[in-house]
Parts: C-alpha cells; sequence; structure tokens
C-alpha cells in the first residue's frame, strides 16, 4: 500500500471547508460566490463547473498567500476532492501538477522565516501525489521530473534525494513504462545535481551503467564526475558497459587521459586543455594511484618482497618527505594501508588496492589465479592451525603429567 | 542490492501536531526485534477472530527532529467495532502505558500497530485516538505500524508498512476535545522502517533461531559446542573457503564477477604472511603457551607459598602456646 486520503467528510463539506480556506486566503468572497450556487444542488451534478471554479481559484498566487502550515494540508483537501468529483490524478495536464509546481518560491525564504511556503513543502506533495499514484502510471515519471527540476532550481541539497531517489529511479522508472532512452536521460540529471561529487553517487552511477549502455556524451558526464570526486580510485566504475565506451572513443582526449588514470598510470593534465576540471587535485589523485600501482605491481613479483618497501626504490619521488606526504595522502584516500618507519625509511605495506578493469582480460586471469592460491594456502594453514591447537594442549598436558 | 520500493520517501509531510518541528526532513522508523516479535505474537490473534480488528500501542522513542522513530516495545488494546464507529479501551491503554512508564521513563507512546488489508476510515479514527489527548503520541505525530500477513484468510509472510498521517485541509487550533467529524482526515504517507537487533545477545539468539529447525519438538540450543569453539569457527572459516573456491572455480568476466574479483583481490592478497609461515605461527603459539604455563607455575608457587608461610605462623604460634 502506498498513501491512502481518509476523509470522513461528505464531499460537499470538504468544498465547504476548501471554500473557507480560499476566501481568507484571496481575502474576498469572489470563491463562495462562484461555488454557492453550484452547492445548491444536493447531488452535486454541476461536477465540471465545479472542477473548473476550483482550478479558477486555486491558482499559485492566491495559494501561495497561504502559510506553510496551511498550504500543504489545502492541496492535500484539493486533491481530495479533485479526485471525489472523477478527475483522474493521473493526468498531467489536469493542472493540479502546474499549480503545486508554480507555487515553488522563488527564493529560498530566510531560517527564522517559519510561515512562507518552503520548497521542501512542494517536495513533500510531490512526494505524496507520487505515493497516490499506481506504479504503472507515467506521471510518475514526470513527478520525479518535476522533483529534479525544484531540487535544481531551489538549490537544495542533493543529499535530500541522493539515496531516496537515487536507489528506487530505475525500478520505478521501469514500473511506469518509461522508454530506455528516457530513463537513462533522467538518471544523468539526477546526478548532474550533485555538485559535490560524492562517493554514494559514483555508486549509483556504478550501478546504473552496469544495467544501461553508456554514450559518448554520458561518457564524458561520468569521466567529468569521477575525476572532480574527491574518490582517489574509481576503477570501480570501470564495467563492461563502461569498458566499451572507452573503448569506442578511446581517440577522445579525456578518455584517454581517463584511460590512463583508472589504470594507474601518472597523468599530467593541463588547465589549458581541461579548464572545467580541477587539475590541480586529478595530477594529485593520479600520483597516489600510480604508487599504489607500483605497490601492488612490486609485491605480488617474484623477486620483490611482498611487504617491506624501502624509500629508495619509490619512484615519481622528489624526497623522503615527498614519499611520506604522498603516502599519507594514500593512506587517508583509502587505497594503501600499511606502517611506516621513518627512522630505517622503511614502508611495511598490508594492503594495497589492485586494478581491476574490465576489458582487460588478461590482467584478470592472473588476478583470478593469484586470488585462487591464495585462498588455497590460507585454507591448508587454517587445517594446520587446528592440528597446532591440538599438539600444543597434548604437549601442555604430558609436561604437566611428567 | 538496494530493497526494493514502490513509495517515494523525500521528506516528512506536514502533520497536524505541535510538537512537530518547523523544517521538513526525512523520517525513519527502527523496529527492535523483540518489539517485532511481541507485535506478531498480538496480530497473529487476527487468525482467531477474523471479523475483530486487532490493534496495540507502540511504546519507544524519537528525536527531537522526528528524523527517527524507535519503536522498543508494544502492548495489545482491545477495541470493538461497530459499524463505522470504534471502540478502544482506553482504560487499558492507559494503565499498561503507566506501568510501562514507570520502568522506562524516557519512552513515549508513538503510535499504534494493526493487521489490516486495507486503510479506511477506521484506520483514520484509531489514528486520531492516538494523536490527540494525553498518555497518547501528543503532541507529537503518531506513526501506524501495519503487518499485512493475512490473504484471503491465508497467513503469508508478514509485510511490516509503516505510515504518518499527513494533515488535510484546514489546520485544527488547539487540542479538540472528542471526536469531531472535520478532524480525522489523514493521507496515510509511507515511511521507510527496518528491523533491528540493538544488542549482541538479541544478535546470537536470532542467529540461532534462523539456523536451528523451529518444528522440532525439543528446541534445545546446543551449548555443548562452547569448548572445543575455536575448532568450530576453523571449521566454519575453512568451509567458507571451500565454498568460495567453487564458486570461483569457473568464472566469466561479468560485472559481479568483476566486483568480486576487486574485493577479494584488494582484500587477500597482501593477507598477513604468518598465517602461511606454519614453523614461525607454531614456534610463537607454542612460546605464547610456556608464557603462560610459566605464569600459571609462578602463581602456583607464590600461592603455595603464602599458605605454607601461614602454616607455619600457626604452628609457631600454636607451640609458643604449649
Amino acid at each position: 500500500m502506498a498513501s491512502v486520503i481518509v476523509v470522513d467528510n461528505e464531499l460537499k463539506d470538504s468544498l465547504k471547508e476548501y471554500r473557507q480556506i480560499i476566501d481568507s486566503a484571496a481575502q474576498n468572497t469572489s470563491f463562495s460566490e462562484v461555488l454557492n450556487p453550484l452547492l445548491e444542488d444536493a447531488q452535486l451534478a454541476q461536477k465540471q463547473e465545479i472542477i473548473a471554479a476550483l482550478y479558477a481559484h486555486s491558482q499559485p498566487a492566491t495559494l501561495t498567500k497561504l502559510t506553510d502550515k496551511e498550504f500543504e494540508p489545502a492541496v492535500y483537501l484539493l486533491v481530495h476532492i479533485l479526485s471525489q468529483l472523477g478527475v483522474d490524478l493521473a493526468d498531467e495536464k489536469s493542472g493540479l501538477y502546474e499549480i503545486i509546481v508554480e507555487s515553488n518560491p522563488h527564493t529560498q525564504p530566510t531560517i527564522r522565516d517559519r510561515k512562507s511556503i518552503k520548497s521542501t513543502t512542494i517536495l513533500s506533495i510531490l512526494n505524496t501525489l507520487f505515493n497516490l499514484l499506481p506504479e504503472t502510471s507515467q506521471t510518475r515519471a514526470h513527478i520525479i521530473a518535476h522533483i529534479l527540476t525544484i531540487v535544481e532550481k531551489s538549490k537544495l541539497d542533493f543529499g535530500l534525494v541522493q539515496n531516496s531517489i537515487g536507489l528506487h529511479l530505475v525500478q520505478w522508472l521501469k514500473s511506469s513504462g518509461t522508454s530506455e532512452e528516457q530513463i537513462r536521460s533522467t538518471f544523468w540529471r539526477f546526478i548532474a545535481l550533485d555538485s559535490t561529487f560524492s562517493a554514494q553517487t559514483l555508486q549509483l552511477i556504478k550501478s546504473f551503467t552496469q544495467s544501461f549502455a553508456v554514450s559518448a556524451g554520458e561518457l564524458t558526464q561520468l569521466i567529468k564526475f569521477a575525476l572532480s570526486s574527491e574518490v582517489v580510485d574509481v576503477s570501480f566504475l570501470i564495467n563492461n558497459n563502461v569498458a566499451a565506451s572507452l573503448a569506442a572513443n578511446s581517440s577522445d582526449a579525456l578518455v584517454a587521459a581517463f584511460s590512463k588514470y583508472v589504470n594507474g598510470d601518472l597523468v599530467e593534465l593541463s588547465s589549458a586543455d581541461f579548464a572545467d576540471l580541477p587539475v590541480a587535485e586529478i595530477n594529485a589523485k593520479s600520483r597516489i594511484l600510480s604508487l599504489s600501482k607500483f605497490f601492488s605491481q612490486q609485491s605480488s613479483s617474484a623477486d620483490h618482497s611482498d611487504i617491506v618497501f624501502k624509500y629508495s626504490e619509490i619512484p615519481n619521488v622528489t624526497s623522503s618527505q615527498d614519499f611520506e606526504n604522498l603516502l599519507v595522502g594514500a593512506i587517508k584516500s583509502g587505497v594503501v594501508v600499511g606502517k611506516l618507519n621513518q627512522v630505517e625509511e622503511v614502508f611495511y605495506l598490508s594492503r594495497v588496492n589492485r586494478f581491476v578493469l574490465a576489458g582487460n582480460d588478461a590482467e584478470n586471469t592472473a588476478a583470478w589465479n593469484s586470488v585462487r592460491s591464495t585462498l588455497q594456502e590460507w585454507r591448508a594453514s587454517l587445517t594446520n592451525i587446528n592440528e597446532i591447537v591440538k599438539s600444543s594442549r597434548e604437549n601442555i598436558v604430558n609436561n604437566n603429567s611428567n | 542490492m538496494p530493497e526494493q520500493r514502490s513509495y517515494m520517501h523525500l521528506v516528512r509531510p506536514n502533520v497536524a501536531a505541535p510538537g512537530a518541528p518547523a523544517a521538513n526532513g526525512p523520517s525513519t522508523v527502527k523496529i527492535q526485534a523483540p518489539a517485532l516479535f511481541q507485535i506478531l505474537e498480538i496480530v497473529s490473534k487476527q487468525v482467531l477472530y477474523t471479523d475483530k480488528r486487532i490493534i496495540g500501542t507502540l511504546l519507544g522513542s524519537r528525536s527531537d527532529d522526528l528524523s527517527e522513530f524507535e519503536i522498543k516495545h508494544a502492548f495489545m488494546v482491545p477495541c470493538n467495532e461497530t459499524g463505522d464507529s470504534v471502540t478502544i479501551e482506553d482504560h487499558t491503554h492507559k494503565t499498561l502505558y503507566q506501568l510501562y512508564k514507570k520502568a522506562h521513563p524516557k519512552d513515549a507512546v508513538l503510535g499504534w500497530f494493526g493487521s489490516s488489508s486495507t486503510i479506511d476510515n477506521t484506520t483514520g479514527l484509531i489514528h486520531d485516538f492516538y494523536s490527540k489527548g494525553s498518555d497518547r503520541a501528543y503532541p507529537y505525530p503518531a506513526i501506524y505500524l501495519n503487518v499485512d500477513y493475512l490473504k484471503d484468510n491465508r497467513i503469508s509472510e508478514p509485510k511490516l508498512s509503516t505510515y504518518i498521517g499527513a494533515a488535510v485541509g484546514k489546520p485544527v487550533s488547539g487540542v479538540q476535545l472528542g471526536w469531531k467529524a472535520n478532524i480525522n482526515n489523514y493521507i496515510f504517507t509511507p515511511i521507510p522502517n527496518e528491523v533491528i537487533s540493538s544488542s549482541v545477545t538479541e544478535k546470537i539468539a536470532l542467529n540461532n533461531l534462523r539456523e536451528k529447525s523451529v518444528n522440532t519438538a525439543s528446541f534445545v540450543l546446543d551449548s555443548a559446542e562452547d569448548a572445543s569453539f575455536l575448532s568450530a569457527q576453523l571449521e566454519a572459516v575453512t568451509s567458507n573457503i571451500d565454498k568460495l573456491l567453487a564458486e570461483i572455480s569457473n568464472v566469466d568476466n561479468s560485472d559481479a564477477n568483476l566486483d568480486l574479483l576487486r574485493l577479494l583481490s584488494n582484500n587477500l592478497l597482501n593477507k598477513p604472511q604468518l598465517l602461511t609461515n606454519l614453523p614461525e605461527l607454531e614456534r610463537l603459539f607454542s612460546a605464547h603457551n610456556q608464557d603462560v604455563t610459566l605464569i600459571e607455575y609462578l602463581t602456583k608457587v607464590i600461592k603455595e607459598q603464602i599458605e605454607l608461610s601461614a602454616r607455619l605462623t600457626a604452628t609457631a604460634e600454636a607451640e609458643k602456646k604449649y
């Protein structure tokens, strides 16, 4: 069950209640004058006239005179009356949605202002209307579009819609019968609202691109978002669909730079070529990835210790301090975990992110083999640990008896 | 994989409750596992009386900004439905609430629960009862938890839905006494809920319930395994590794497998060296055991020394007397 309206009044009483609200908001009796003759009929036979009067006197100019606390209940009463009069809420051209969306304030009220209508109230109404409609209704897709417009225009915090819409957007749009193209455009419009380029949104992009193909334009948006984000290792975004799109657009300079970046190769972008990207941050992130690539390659090579690294063997660093700064950045971003011995200038590696990218079949096969052999070693050692515990116990018992 | 949800919840709607904060934000309901069991036990009585409504009171705590409701306890409140009206035994509700309040002074009435397949005018009436008056949710909005588990008188998996009642129409000023026809108007808007287990013991109990077969005649939890707990845990890990090895023995390059590979290679490949270095592990383990044994010996020696000294003192004093 989604939202349900429970109103215990007769329709006529609801109309009288709404009449009072509108009259007090407009501070005149023009609505009463139109409505009263129509209410004289006990059966309310002139439904179309009543509906027309309702729309005519429920314009945003009148409704926005209500306070924030009065506005939402009044709109719900209007919704209830219209549905009782036979207006299909799923009809996006009924005029109801226009009234609601146009009531959105153009400037945000101050925090001290408790009376003016807030954008969150408009979102709340659209949210309830969304829930009143059946899952298969196409209008649900239009309501989502309205919500995105309000978030964009009113500069609302993206966190308000990030998970509440992001996690279910595709499911809702698919249920409402929206075409794949529209789903894709709505999703990428939704993503564009995140001005903080958060890690959670990157996860949303990841799960979306697993199910939908990525066009050249969408790939550019993905790359710009990923590079602008604080998240250093974005290799998890490279699934089969993204890899195919990267391969198809490899001639593009941005795509080529991104491919190098996710592979852990050092990139040095210049602000002249990529003016709309935070070039300095990207170059710094790329250094971290290049360091983690070095660690992962060396730790799996046969002629190097798995975990011990001397300062002197680290490439692309100018001094010990430079390496330490870089390493702290890498640890902070979660790419590398380990211990640093500054006196002996040695780094003990505990964990490093590996680059598993779709399309790199040879590397992935090798990674699978290493994982398998590690698991088998682990399994064998676990069996032996059990034996060690048992034999130690016996030893202790025997020693005691002696 | 996110939970499939057909409804949207961005912000809490405007509610007719003076205690509700002016700023709207999202709300969520957390149901503690013991409270859920109580609720399920109560609503299961609906099977016996299909024509009778079973309802109860939800107790717990709410955050100041109403972003979180936590249901900690529940009790049944008898009610009788006749036609369009409903009679709730207010006295029982008050007595049980006062009793609960003595043990949990910080908790309050959050709302009510029931088991119904539809939301109708009676739902609105009951919600109104819980939204107004003392010893109820007032001045905060009441929440409604519905447990839908009967489909054509057949028992199915319980489906939990939680609602908040948005105000409809003209706001009512002040507290209204009695039930007036124009005040029990609501839009029941769904809000997300989740079942939580608040303590480690509850988690262990829930895991045990999940693992053990419930319909056996003697439902006894096996605690005799405690002695070889380490071995059991090692075997559990080994069997998990076996399952994982079987799973990854033949993999393709699908996105799900790539995610798995990423997770495994990021976390496994730089494993602690000690795990595979058996002689070293054995040496450390026996060294540790020797340390423990040494401490035990020393403790024993000191204890015996003290006892001996006490006996000697006692004997010396006894000899003095004679």
